[in-house]
């Protein structure tokens, strides 16, 4: 096999038993999942271990990727994001996989796919954009790891304010990046 | 949330609202454990919220993607690399295809005595990871009726039910008695409301004119709590008709079919609680 012209799913296909295919993916992806890591840890020590639990958690669980759910980015970033976690909340790290959604629907939606081509100045952006409320409070859950609790009181605000912020954060978010996607820009 | 699935179409804006409320702080990780757990269950029986958890999903997906990548130092490759050979020195990997044909429960020693309904049972604990797999493998085989993902699923709602663990208040594993010296069992209490569930292994088919039956034992009185449902492979599970406040001690008997109002036949397995 042609790691290099492989695509992904190739190489999680192939990755249970060729040590290439690790390699390859680790090659793609290391760099995006370790900043991750470093942003929500901040300590390079920690973020290269989780980075490395996390490659290890997709060797192990290579043969549950479902393609339709997600890119293989989007997976691994997933198992970092929740590895990283595990460790802001200090417990040890137990549930193997984000990701409990089972199965899709139905086919990835066109929105899950354009938005798999939008590049990081535009999410940033999108990012930015959102009331500064709502993006704080989606920073702090989603970077931070705080709980809707542990950003109402370190913020002094009611816990369904903070609720009505992620909400409606993340539906502000999702508005901004279709206009994007369907703006082609 | 609850077991109950929503209509949408039907659903009033506020409810929808907080729905989306939960599932919106679901999505971004931001739920305490038990809340989590409570999700997870109602997601598995709820195909609109499961729908709308998967958009929100799509939306968070991208939200890593914001951070600058970084470049790993030269070693962490070859650590990687290194710890995946461990593991595939390590053996099979049991998770990718894990129905529990062999399911070993922590081992419980047969009690040295018949136990007998007045008799006093040794407490016998064991810490809630030392059951994680092999329950959580076969809390899926067994279908509760919340887990009917389809098993490339399984190892995603092994991480449900993982999440419903590291909520769940505790767990008690089962001895058994000469009865049933090879059966193994463990008694959950998951802290997010929801029935305990019992989950057995081992036990062999009773005649057909027998059941086993679930007590819990409070002030020394039993109170019938369901029978065990056959499973696959030998295991049997049963969520429990109430919860565990205030009983002393969960036994399984073996009583006429359909069950007794109240114990005539042998223990086969007790936990004191």
């Amino acid at each position: 096999m042609d790691v290099q012209a492989a695509s992904d799913e190739a190489l999680m296909l192939a990755l249970p038993d060729q040590s290439e295919a690790l390699e390859a993916l680790y090659q793609r992806h290391c760099r995006p999942a370790l900043g991750l890591a470093l942003r929500m840890l901040g300590d390079r020590e920690a973020a290269e271990e989780v980075v490395q639990e996390a490659f290890l958690a997709l060797w192990r669980y290579a043969r549950t990727y479902q393609p339709a759910r997600g890119s293989v980015r989007s997976w691994l970033l997933g198992i970092v994001h929740h590895r990283a976690i595990d460790r802001l909340r200090g417990r040890p790290a137990v549930a193997p996989l984000p990701d409990e959604l089972g199965p899709d629907p139905g086919a990835p939606d066109v929105w899950t796919l354009a938005a798999q081509q939008l590049d990081r100045q535009e999410i940033q952006r999108a990012l930015a954009a959102l009331p500064p409320d709502q993006r704080e409070a989606i920073e702090l859950a989603y970077f931070a790891g705080f709980t809707h609790q542990q950003i109402a009181s370190t913020l002094q605000l009611p816990l369904g304010t903070v609720k009505g912020r992620l909400r409606l954060g993340l539906g502000r978010l999702r508005g901004l990046l279709q206009d994007r996607v369907a703006g082609g820009s | 949330m609850n077991g109950t699935p929503h209509d949408f179409a039907v659903l009033a804006p506020a409810e929808r609202e907080g729905l989306e409320d939960t599932l919106s702080a679901y999505a971004l990780g931001a739920l305490p454990d038990a809340e989590a757990a409570a999700v997870v269950r109602h997601l598995a029986t709820c195909p609109d919220c499961r729908a709308l958890a998967l958009e929100l999903r799509a939306t968070v997906d991208l939200l890593p993607l914001v951070c600058e990548p970084a470049a790993p130092s030269p070693a962490l490759k070859g650590r990687v690399l290194e710890a995946v050979e461990d593991a595939r020195r390590a053996g099979p990997v049991s998770l990718v295809a894990p129905l529990p044909a062999a399911p070993s429960f922590p081992t419980a020693p047969a009690a040295p005595t018949p136990i007998t309904w007045a008799g006093a049972r040794p407490p016998r604990r064991l810490s809630l990871w030392a059951v994680l797999p092999t329950a959580a493998l076969l809390l899926i085989s067994v279908g509760l009726g919340l887990w009917n993902f389809q098993l490339q699923q399984e190892v995603r709602s092994q991480s449900a039910i993982a999440a419903l663990y590291e909520a769940s208040r505790q767990s008690w594993t089962l001895s058994p008695t000469r009865e049933a010296p090879g059966a193994r069992g463990v008694l959950i209490e998951p802290a997010a409301g929801g029935q305990p569930v019992l989950l057995v292994h081992g036990l062999p088919t009773p005649p057909a004119d027998r059941s086993y039956q679930v007590w819990l034992i409070r002030d020394g009185q039993p109170v019938s709590v369901g029978l065990l449902r056959a499973g696959s492979e030998g295991q049997q599970s049963l969520q429990l008709q109430q919860a565990l406040s205030g009983a002393q001690a969960a036994a399984i008997s073996i009583e006429p079919a359909g069950g007794s109002p109240s114990p005539t036949g042998p223990i086969i397995m007790a936990a004191q609680l």
